[in-house]
Formats: structure tokens, sequence, C-alpha cells
């Protein structure tokens, strides 16, 4: 008897090790792997602002990017125009929605489509220019921070005008417009004019600082996309206040040191060098003596190699090296006075972080500056930034001269 | 609780190092972080860290010298010879019903946290329940398998967390970290009282006392087995700071979670670093709530002079263990309930062994051991 009583209670205890709450089965989850957000166009005409409280109109348009496994592995890659529908063979499909919260539309999509959407895989969210314009960037965020879904590697950009094209374009070498851009990104960072990618926990960070950020920019043309350039966002309500083409990139990294190779081009006697820059470090120091005219003296030291020189520039003398050397200085002193210009003067936004230095480094001024960083005195913009930068020549490559 | 055939119901200096260590590791590790990053605003929150742990070790001292002082006695024994039996058994009432509150807490946490990041869908209640049948289970035994336990666990756990420490190496910015040095001491002092809760634990050695069998050098291993959550905690706070920096430390709501989540390598498994590390946590949270609820029936036992069977109190406290463990409705609320056990516990880890051990030297009362 005793042991039947026994064998009832083991039974019975069965039933609590089967977790059937979270049973998830993997044929039923529909694998998110980017997410694109725009706004709804408004019709009613009131540009922007703050939404009232009565219309809790559409919003956003959302758009994610599923994984098709079953399309995977025969699909052929790339595919013809896709249409936002699940076309065949593809090994993707975008779905979009409208509504006002990025939690809602989700929840609204899984009614839509057989897989319920899974985010945990997202590698990708592009918001438009319009979306981060209007300074929703923070509220779109949240969604994405709090869920515990997700992972703070997610990567985010912000695409040149609509962004669920981006998720429509042409991969090549890849099967899905996600994982293109993903390694794109990876790729870029090779040529110093966009800027290394930036994930949601950077961006969350970001806000939580209230500094002036950069986000790299998107933009696609020909069903075809890159990675060209940064956004600019400012630190008041982080609102988009502008872009910065890839040279101006160029020149924000190297003050950030974030340049891990970066081709130069420039005319010495008349004739083009090229010239591949391997490593870039940067020093800042700053004089914080008047606070009103604090001077920030940024040191950068370059390596790099001749890579291409046209015509007859020969290469044996150590003249001619210095001349490239200096030269490649002064070119990259050009680059980086032109960003630092345009960001001081015309968006008076910090992104080279050197209020950051200042707290770290000179935390008594920057508790005195702080407040008025970037607004009110600005002392960012009265900041006098000085950019020296030295070249070295490493190597030439392994001939000394093309033509007689 | 008969004495059983096998080995003998006695520990040694290893179980109270790493028993010690193994159940003030805990629910704090997850959280420290940001509520000493919100104290300090800086890096400097190591100082708070160092400076509370330092506190607590010195009264984990008092209570290792205490007990040292009474080889072979609980805390309702050496009570009853310093003052008289019926404060003794007042006290240690209070205790058990603190111990048994602690478990309650420690059982809601498990529960709150798996629900976040693991069980989206499972209701709290039947994490709860499951978690503690599994406790039960283990408080079935006698008490000296569980202390034996912690020897299993310990290596893992610390594997893991260090593990998860230079898996994120290549993420942490040095620069992120400064400036030093500029925190002024009430803040210090603000981080170093949240510090001091995360540190609460080690006052199981009340009970345990009665099994130690290696009495010399209880203190020196109680002092050894606090360090070693001190230096974790310094690890994983500077290692927050560091990876996030100090605003996302702040503002989010376990950042040792999110470092396990940050983790990233290619290539299948270890993607999923946050799959590892919650099971380990889980396990230290496990190891902690059946010391904390074998200490409450040995309390509770010790009051009835060992009339009524182990059991029969397992019984009678699960339910409303249970039932308290339940009635927090929110992640407020629960926060509140633990503000309140810490600061219970600051009463009785470190202010009772204090006075008790100060009226013992004054009368000059020791254990015949």
């Amino acid at each position: 008897m005793d042991k039947l009583y026994r064998s009832i209670w083991i039974f019975c205890l069965l039933f609590l090790v089967t977790g059937c709450w979270d049973q998830n089965e993997i044929e039923e989850r529909g694998f998110v792997i980017g997410a694109a957000i725009d706004m709804v166009e408004e019709e009613k005409g009131d540009s922007g602002g703050e939404m009232s409280e009565k219309e809790l109109g559409d919003k956003y348009k959302l758009t994610y990017q599923f994984v098709v496994p079953g399309n995977f592995i025969g699909g052929s890659s790339g595919g013809g125009q896709s249409g936002g529908g699940a076309s065949e063979g593809k090994p993707f499909l975008n779905l979009t929605a409208e509504g006002t919260s990025i939690h809602q539309i989700t929840r609204k999509m899984a009614a839509e489509t057989s897989r319920k959407p899974y985010l945990e895989h997202i590698n990708l969210i592009v918001l438009s220019e319009e979306l981060a314009r209007k300074g929703y960037l923070k509220d779109v965020m949240d969604f994405f921070v709090r869920d515990h879904e997700m992972r703070r590697v997610a990567k985010v950009m912000v695409a040149e005008g609509e962004a669920s094209k981006v998720l429509e374009i042409n991969p090549q070498h890849e099967k899905m417009p996600v994982l293109f851009i993903d390694s794109l990104s990876e790729n870029m960072v090779k040529h110093g004019t966009s800027l290394p990618p930036i994930n949601i926990g950077d961006v969350h960070s970001y806000l939580l600082k209230g500094n002036s950020f950069v986000i790299p920019r998107i933009v696609v043309k020909n069903n075809k996309g890159a990675i060209l350039g940064a956004t600019m966002f400012d630190s008041q309500d982080q609102k988009m206040i502008g872009t910065l083409n890839e040279s101006e990139t160029l020149g924000l990294n190297f003050i950030t040191e974030k340049v891990e190779s970066a081709v130069l081009e420039f005319l010495m006697n008349g004739q083009l060098v090229a010239f591949e820059i391997k490593d870039a470090r940067s020093k800042i120091k700053a004089d914080v003596f008047d606070k009103d005219q604090i001077k920030f003296t940024v040191k950068i030291n370059v390596d790099g190699n001749v890579g291409e020189v046209y015509g007859d520039v020969a290469l044996k003398s150590r003249s001619v090296l210095s001349e490239i050397e200096e030269k490649t200085a002064k070119e990259i002193e050009r680059i980086i006075n032109g960003v630092i210009d345009k960001v001081q003067k015309k968006y008076k936004a910090d992104v080279f972080e050197l209020g950051a230095y200042l707290k770290q480094e000179h935390y008594k001024t920057w508790k005195q500056v702080n407040k008025e960083w970037e607004k009110g005195e600005n002392y960012f913009s009265k900041s006098v930034v000085d950019v020296q930068v030295r070249v070295d020549v490493r190597q030439i490559g392994a001939s000394i001269k093309m033509v007689k | 609780m008969k004495s059983f055939e096998y080995g003998d119901s006695e520990v040694g200096r290893k179980e109270v190092l790493v028993g010690v260590a193994n159940m003030v590791i805990g629910f704090g590790v997850l959280t420290l972080p940001r509520t000493v990053a919100n104290a300090t605003h800086s890096i400097d929150g190591w100082i708070s860290i160092s400076l509370g742990g330092l506190i607590v070790i010195f009264f984990a001292g008092v209570l290792a010298k205490l007990i040292s002082r009474f080889p072979k006695k609980n805390l309702h024994e050496f009570t009853s010879l310093i003052i008289n039996k019926p404060i003794a058994t007042i006290l240690t009432f209070l205790f058990a019903s603190y111990m048994m509150l602690f478990v309650c807490y420690e059982m809601r946490v498990v529960a709150e946290i798996s629900k976040l990041y693991l069980f989206d869908r499972t209701p709290t209640e039947v994490i709860c329940f499951v978690f503690f049948l599994v406790t039960i289970y283990a408080v079935s035994g006698p008490s000296t398998v569980i202390l034996r336990l912690n020897l299993l666990f310990m290596p893992i756990i610390l594997f893991i967390i260090l593990l998860l420490i230079v898996m994120n190496i290549g993420f942490f910015e040095f620069k992120t970290t400064k400036p030093f040095f500029h925190t002024g001491w009430s803040e210090i002092l603000r981080g170093s009282k949240e510090t001091i809760f995360s540190f609460l634990g080690f006052e199981i050695l009340l009970f345990y006392n009665a099994f130690i069998n290696e009495t010399k050098n209880t203190v020196k291993f109680t002092i050894m087995g606090m360090a070693i959550p001190l230096l974790l905690y310094l690890l994983v706070f500077v290692f927050v700071v560091g990876v996030f920096g100090v605003e996302v430390a702040e503002n989010t709501l376990y950042p040792t979670a999110e470092l396990a989540k940050r983790v990233e390598i290619p290539g299948g498994f270890f993607e999923r670093f946050e799959s590892v590390f919650f099971t380990i946590w889980v396990v230290t949270l496990f190891s902690t709530a059946s010391m904390a609820f074998d200490v409450t029936l040995l309390a509770f036992a010790s009051i009835f002079l060992k009339k009524i069977k182990r059991m029969t109190f397992i019984f009678f406290l699960s339910p409303l263990i249970y039932i308290i463990a339940m009635s927090p409705q929110n992640f407020a609320e629960t926060s509140i309930f633990g503000e309140w056990i810490s600061y219970l516990g600051i009463g009785f880890s470190m202010f009772m062994p204090l006075l008790l051990l100060v009226i013992a030297m004054m009368r000059g009362v020791k254990g015949n051991g």
C-alpha cells in the first residue's frame, strides 16, 4: 500500500517537470533578424511635435525581416524585387504593420503571420531619417532596451529617407539584406569613412549620459545599400540635427581614435599619391586655464604605407618620403579641421566626446562647464581645438618607381 | 533528527569557509553594481564596496569570535549560558523568524528574475513553487549535507563568474572608468550602506557552529570566506562600470545579467552565455535558500528542545513561507520587503553577536568545550 501511495506521489510530481508554460516549438517561431522603423505619413497636416492625448493614431510603421529557413538552403541568392510579401524562394520575408507603440505593432504582427515574432536574434535596427529628426529615437529605443528577449548588441543605423527600403535591398554575396548590411558595417570600418557599428547598448548609454552622439548612416541607391558617413544627434532633445559626409566622418574617427585603416589621396608635384593608413592614434590634452576658451590639443600619430604613386615619383630618397609624410599630415589636418569647424560652428554639438574627456581628466572644470557645454554659454563652441598630425611612412611597397 | 550511520555529522573549516562565501553571494551580485553606482555615480564605488565589505568582515569576525568561545553550541544554548533561558528563547525565536523571512525573499527573487529572463509565461507562483519543492527536499536531509553541497557548487560558481569577467575583457574600456576619486564621503558612505546588505548571510554560523569540529580557526576561516564575495563584488562592479559606463549601470535593473548577455563569441553555444550564467546563479540562490531554511528549522528545533520532528516543522513552515513569499505584488514591493529583511539582518548578524560577545566577556562566560 505504501508503495502504491509513493508511486502516485511521484507520478504527480512528474507534471511539474514538463515546463509546458514556456514551451515554444522552434518551428513556430519567426526569427526576426532586422527591424526598420518609419513614421506613418501624416495626413492631418500637423507637423511632428507631441502627439495629442486624444488621438492615439498610428504613428510608427514597423518592418521586421523574418528568416524563412526553408528557403535558406536552396534559395537563390538575391532574387529580384521584393514587394514586402512572401515571394517564393527567398530566404527572408518582410512584414510591415503600423501602430502607436513598437510593442503593440509586434503583437499585431503575430496575428498576421503564422510564426510569432521572436526578437532574440535581431541584428539590425534601422530608423528613418524623419523619425530621427523628430526626436523619436529615444522612444522607439525604449522597447529594445527594455525587452528581455533583446540583446544589447543589435546594431542601430539611421537610413537616408525611408528605413524599410533598407530591408529590401538586393544583397550581394549574402542571402539576406540584414546579414549583408551586417557584414558591410564590419567592412566599412576598414575604410575609415563610416562609423564603427553602434549597438543598442551604446545608444542607451548615449541617451543616459546626455551628450551629443553619432550613429552610422545607411544610404540606399538602386537597391544597393552603403554605409556612408554619420548622423548627428544633439544632446538636448536627442533629435537628429545633421549628417557628416564621408571625409568628415573620417576626421571624426581620427579624433575619437577609431580609424583602423583608410586611404588618403592627394597630389604631389601634380601626381596622385594614395597613402594607406595602417594605424592612427590620437592623444587629447586640454588646457583649462581659461574656461571661456578651453584649449584642446589633439595629437594624432599616423603610421602607413605608400599604396599607389602615379608618374615618376621615385621613393628612394628620404626627402621624398618626408614630403609624402608632410603632405599626408596636411591632408589629415585639413580633413579634421573641416569637421571641427562644421561641428563647432554650425551644429554646436560635441560629437568628439571632448566633454567626456574633460570629465575624465579635468573633473573640476567639467563641473563648471558641464551645464552650458553645448547651450547657453556654449563652452564647446568657444573652445579651441588644435590639431597636430605626425605621419610616418613605414613601407613603400615593392617598387621604387614605375616609369623612367 | 536522528544521527545517521555513515560519516559524521560534523563539518570542517573548509565547509565553514565555502558555506559562508556561498551564503553571502546571492542576489546581491546581480544588483550590487546598480545600487552602488546609484549612490556614488562613479567608479569610486569600489571604495564603498571595500569599506562596506571591511565593516561586515569585522562583524563577521566578532560573530566568529563569539561562536568559537562556545564550541558545539548553537545560538539558543550559548545565549542561555550568557544571559538566561527565557531571553535566549525569545532571541532564538526572533532569529528563526528572520531567517524564515530571508528564505521567503530569496525564493521570491529567484522566481522574479527567472520570470524576467527565462520563463516569460510561467506564473511566478509556479516557478517559486517548483524551486521551493527542491529546497524542501534539500532541507529534509541532515544539515551537514547542505553544507557539504557548497563545496561542490563553489568552484563552479567562481569559474562561471570569472569566465563572465574574462569574456568581457575585450569590451572593458579603461577610459569610461575615469575620473577617479572625486566622490564625496557622504556618497561613498551611502554606497557602503547598500553594499552591507549584499554581504549579509554569515549569521548562519550561529547555528552551524554546533557542527563545526575544528574550533580553533573559525575566525580565520570565516574571514577568508567573507573575502571571496568581497573580491567578487569588486571585480563585477569594476567590470560593469568599465564595460557599460556608470550611467548605464545606474539604470539597468540587473547590470550583471546584462554583462552576461553582452558576451559575444561567434559560433553557437557561447553566444547564449547568459543561460549558463543564470543556471549557475539559480544554483547559488538554491544553496543560500536551503541553508537559510535549514537554519530556520534548527532554530525552531532548538527552542522546542527537539521534541518535535524536523519533518513536522517542514510541513508546518513550508506553506507559511510560500504564502509570505507570494505576498509582495510587484517589483517595488519585493524590493521594500528585501530592504526590511536587510535591516533585520544587520541587527541579527552584526549587533546581536557583538552585544552577546561583550556580555560574555564581561561575565567571563565560556563554553565548556
